[in-house]
């Protein structure tokens, strides 16, 4: 299995193969805002290299471009030598946050702002009045380092779900026919769109799936370990692998799991294995688990027998207008981009239209919206730039970390756009047939 | 060597958020495309806004005496961007604005920073064509372009990017802002200081605006995709063509290796058993089009060995380019790095290039692919190389000397596109005279007196 590597190992397994030919300036979304060498690929890679070497320092600098990486892994995908870049910068994050001890995932975060922002009497309320929303979502959660790292005060922030998805009344076990499908809910459908959660389960169970919501689970881990903070992701993975695979009780293990969410999906898959690689009885369980995860939109397509697009493209004359934004951890981590497609094109009296790059980066990226809430910013505006270009009544994604960035960029444009999960447009389905029937 | 009153004289020039000297981002600024070069740092980045800023910080280098590079997107292949004697490193990133694409003149006026890709998609919207097109072009910059003179397939038709130059706005070693040539197609008003500009490698001004000529776009392009049993038959071929008066807009070469380097990698149907493959593209009104299209099939298929197929519609012409444009990417999985040089013969005697270069390359034990533009004798001769094996990169470093030796001999240079800057420094005596040099260095001296624009390249160290 797959380990995440040390900075050292980095380099020679990656960093080696970068020949400095640009070509990822090209593709890079945080350079495209940016427009500075250290934004893109290659400048990462150069100044891991030379921190590496003892060249340079790893100083203000070296912190703030390493941060500013979406980890979206285009730059991988149209390297001519296939530099994982993401790896390096994971790498180098891990070996940064293991060199400030103590609260080393706030002290990477917060590390940068500077005191006299953090002290003034408004921000102080802001903050205050935060806290109080905060209580109510748990400590280890990944959503408390999205609103209360940097910045955190100028969110529009989601009103926090009434009641917690989690919470409510769910069946727990498998009872029933059909295929055995465990749903992995994930901190924003819990806390802050139940209707993604609801919606998934709801269409699966339409398609034929016996699902079931294990009651253990907590966050994937995805926030903490894009943050370097590799101890408590580590943590949640572990209470993530005991409630989806129970030792000792295999007969009652699921025959798929999979999440509204593609990142915490693409979290169970790649990166559990990894991170809990190193325990050996963990290790096979993992396995298990990481070869059990399907996303969403795939799995459903499989239940119901879609293997191609629906008419939803050719529907002429006056169509409410749909349009789809890739996922990085869907379009190049599972390397699905077909199956939401095989969803969408099937909602009645909706016509697809594909965006500009409807695989660039949303701008989201784990701790990136903290580090450099500007360019995150930045990155978002393109996007919804070109979602309106489509003419689009409607944005669906599937990864609960573009769906808070679209949500929120879109509704400082144009209040009221209707942002969805693909889990969501799949519910809308079964609604349909319903009320047909 | 820059002290503090220095820094604080370029921060009241740009902004002191446009002058940086803090480690990574010298460091940063410090390589280009060629990773076997070292990292050279400078002592400062500028980032200036406008050419009155780049005047005052070239001025400024000129009384104090410290070095000065102009930076594009740093993709050279040849080391130049690379501030090796310390200094500054003026980056044009911040002059990235295309001023005017004017149809009426078949014009377009952009600033350097302006990335060769946005400039092609500007004058394709306006019905319009800029055709010099690196394989970079997604990435490089327009003053990169001018300052190497970078050419790509199209040369062989359009010609490199010197033939679309009209008029410059640059800032000379001494300080000075200056216009050179005219927004006109004619010009001989004194010397063709344009001319020396393009392609001098940063090393005579600092280029801060272009007036560039476009072309009407070509209604159509036709692909062909033709395979020979030897070497020799290709690179006859491309000869014949052009002997029979048709030009097409690019002639690509794939020898036998970059071939199978493609199929292994990312299969794009061609076939293995081939010696070379041209990848040809015509373009023009439809009729001509289709006329030279005919034309070259017809001749082909005569030749030795040939085979030769048309595309019939935009996804095989499409899948044919794709194969050329895998070469790269595919010899990349093969071995990250080679020492990639951009040969130029006269086209009669490119299969004696070619071939020479093969034996060479065999004698010298390093694996080896030529590729690239033979239809105006530009082959990229690229010797694989693992960097951990130093017995290796000397073997390919030799082979790169045999080779420039030979391609001399036959009428050739060491550069069509890519420029010297310093990896070739040591043999541009094989090509250029004594006299030749002694001149160049006079009109670098005449220009730079004090030596101040991208000092140490092009010239070789011991004769300075
Ligand atoms: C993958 C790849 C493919 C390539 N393919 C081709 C190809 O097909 N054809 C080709 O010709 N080249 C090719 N190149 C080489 C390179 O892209 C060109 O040389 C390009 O023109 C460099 O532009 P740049 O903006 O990156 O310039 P830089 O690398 O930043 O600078 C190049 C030189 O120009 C000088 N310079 C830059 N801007 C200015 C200015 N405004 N005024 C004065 N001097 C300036 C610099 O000092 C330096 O000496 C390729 C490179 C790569 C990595
Ligand atoms: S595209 Fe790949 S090899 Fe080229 S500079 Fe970027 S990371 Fe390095
Ligand atoms: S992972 Fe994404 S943001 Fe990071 S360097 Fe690559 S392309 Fe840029
Ligand atoms: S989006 Fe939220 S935050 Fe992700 S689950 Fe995935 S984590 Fe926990």
């Amino acid at each position: 299995m797959r380990r995440p590597l040390t900075l050292p190992e980095a380099a020679k397994k990656e960093m080696a193969r970068c020949v400095r030919c640009g070509a990822c300036m090209k593709v890079c979304p945080v350079f495209e805002v940016m427009r500075r060498e250290g934004g893109v690929a290659r400048g990462k890679i150069a100044l891991a290299d030379a921190v590496l070497r003892g060249d340079i320092p790893d100083g203000r600098l070296y912190r703030y471009f390493l941060s500013a990486c979406l980890l979206c892994g285009r730059c991988a995908s149209s390297c001519p030598n296939q530099v994982d870049t993401p790896l390096i910068v994971q790498a180098a994050r891990v070996e940064l946050a293991a060199k400030r001890r103590g609260g080393a995932l706030k002290r990477f975060l917060l590390g940068r702002v500077p005191s006299s922002l953090r002290l003034t009497g408004l921000l102080k309320t802001a903050r205050a009045l935060r806290w109080l929303w905060a209580r109510r979502i748990p400590r280890e959660s990944g959503l408390r380092i999205r609103f209360f790292g940097p910045r955190g005060e100028r969110r529009i922030i989601p009103t926090v779900a009434t009641s917690f998805f989690l919470e409510r009344e769910l069946p727990r076990d498998f009872a029933g026919p059909g295929m055995r499908v465990a749903l992995f809910v994930g901190c924003v459908s819990n806390y802050l769109r139940p209707q993604a959660a609801a919606s998934a389960l709801q269409s699966l169970q339409a398609a034929g799936a016996c699902v079931a919501v294990p009651a253990a689970q907590a966050c994937c881990g995805l926030p903490a370990f894009g943050a370097g903070d590799e101890r408590s992701a580590r943590k949640l993975l572990r209470r993530n692998l005991d409630a989806l695979l129970p030792p000792g009780a295999e007969r009652s293990w699921p025959e798929a799991i999979t999440s509204p969410c593609a990142s915490c999906a693409y979290m169970l898959k790649q990166h559990l294995p990894e991170l809990l690689g190193d325990d050996p009885e963990g290790m096979a369980r993992a396995a298990e688990l990481s070869r059990r995860v399907v996303p969403f939109s795939r799995l459903l397509s499989t239940l119901s027998g879609w293997s191609a697009e629906g008419p939803g493209r050719e529907v002429s004359g006056p169509a409410r207008v749909v349009t789809y934004h890739d996922p990085c951890h869907l379009s190049r981590g599972f390397g699905e981009k077909d199956a939401p497609r095989f969803v969408l094109t099937r909602l009645p009296g909706m016509r697809l239209v594909e965006m500009e790059h409807p695989c660039h980066c949303c701008g989201h990226g784990g701790s990136f919206n903290l580090t450099h809430y500007d360019l995150s910013r930045a990155i978002a505006r393109t996007k919804v730039e070109r979602v309106l270009a489509t003419g689009a009544d409607l944005l669906v994604t599937e990864c609960s970390g573009c769906w808070l960035q679209l949500n929120e960029a879109m509704q400082e444009t144009r209040p009221g756009f209707e942002v969805i999960t693909t889990a969501e447009a799949a519910a809308r389905l079964v609604d349909l047939s319903k009320e047909k029937k | 060597m820059l002290d503090g009153s220095i820094i604080r004289k370029l921060e009241s020039i740009v902004g002191r958020e446009h002058c940086q000297s803090a480690p990574e981002e010298l460091l940063l600024h410090a390589y280009d495309a060629v990773p076997s070069a070292p990292p050279a740092m400078p002592e400062a980045v500028v980032f200036p806004a406008d050419a009155a800023e780049v005047a005052a910080v070239v001025k400024l280098a000129n009384q104090m005496r410290f070095p000065v590079v102009p930076r594009g997107a740093g993709t050279n292949l040849t080391g130049g961007a690379r501030p090796i004697r310390g200094g500054v490193v003026l980056s044009l990133a911040r002059l990235d604005r295309i001023l005017a694409i004017d149809g009426k003149n078949l014009q377009a006026v952009v600033q350097p920073g302006v990335v060769t890709d946005a400039l092609q998609v500007a004058a394709d919207r306006a019905g319009l064509f800029y055709p010099p097109d690196p394989q970079s072009k997604e990435t490089c910059t327009i003053g990169g372009n001018l300052a190497e003179n970078a050419g790509g397939p199209r040369a062989v038709k359009y010609g490199v990017t010197r033939q679309y130059v009209l008029a410059l706005e640059a800032v000379l070693p001494t300080g000075e802002l200056t216009r050179l040539g005219a927004r006109t197609l004619k010009c001989v008003s004194g010397y063709d200081m344009v001319s020396l500009l393009v392609g001098s490698e940063g090393t005579l001004g600092v280029i801060t605006e272009a007036t560039l000529r476009l072309l009407p776009r070509p209604a159509a392009r036709g692909t062909l995709l033709a395979s020979f049993a030897r070497m020799e038959d290709a690179t006859d071929a491309v000869a014949a063509v052009l002997q029979a008066g048709i030009v097409p807009s690019a002639i690509e070469f794939l020898d036998r290796f970059a071939v199978a380097c493609v199929e292994d990698f990312e299969p794009a149907g061609l076939p293995r058993e081939a010696g070379a493959v041209l990848v040809i593209e015509v373009d023009g009104v439809p009729a001509e089009v289709d006329r030279q299209q005919a034309e070259i099939e017809a001749l082909l298929k005569k030749r030795p060995g040939a085979a030769c197929r048309s595309a019939a519609d935009e996804a095989q012409a499409e899948r044919m380019w794709k194969a050329r444009r895998a070469v790269g990417p595919s010899l990349a999985r093969l071995a990250p790095h080679k020492l990639n040089e951009d040969i130029v013969v006269p086209i009669a005697n490119l299969s004696r290039a070619v071939s020479d270069i093969h034996r060479i390359a065999a004698e010298q034990n390093v694996r080896c692919a030529c590729f690239g533009h033979a239809g105006d004798g530009n082959i990229h001769a690229n010797f694989l190389v693992r960097p951990e094996d130093p017995g290796e990169v000397r073997r390919a470093e030799e082979a790169v000397r045999r080779t420039f030796q030979r391609v001399v001999e036959l009428g050739g240079t060491l550069s069509g596109e890519h420029g010297i800057g310093t990896t070739k420094q040591p043999f541009l005596g094989l090509e250029l005279g004594a006299e030749v040099m002694h001149a160049m260095r006079a009109v670098k001296c005449a220009l730079d007196p004090n030596d101040i624009l991208n000092p140490g390249k092009i010239f070789p160290a011991e004769t300075a």
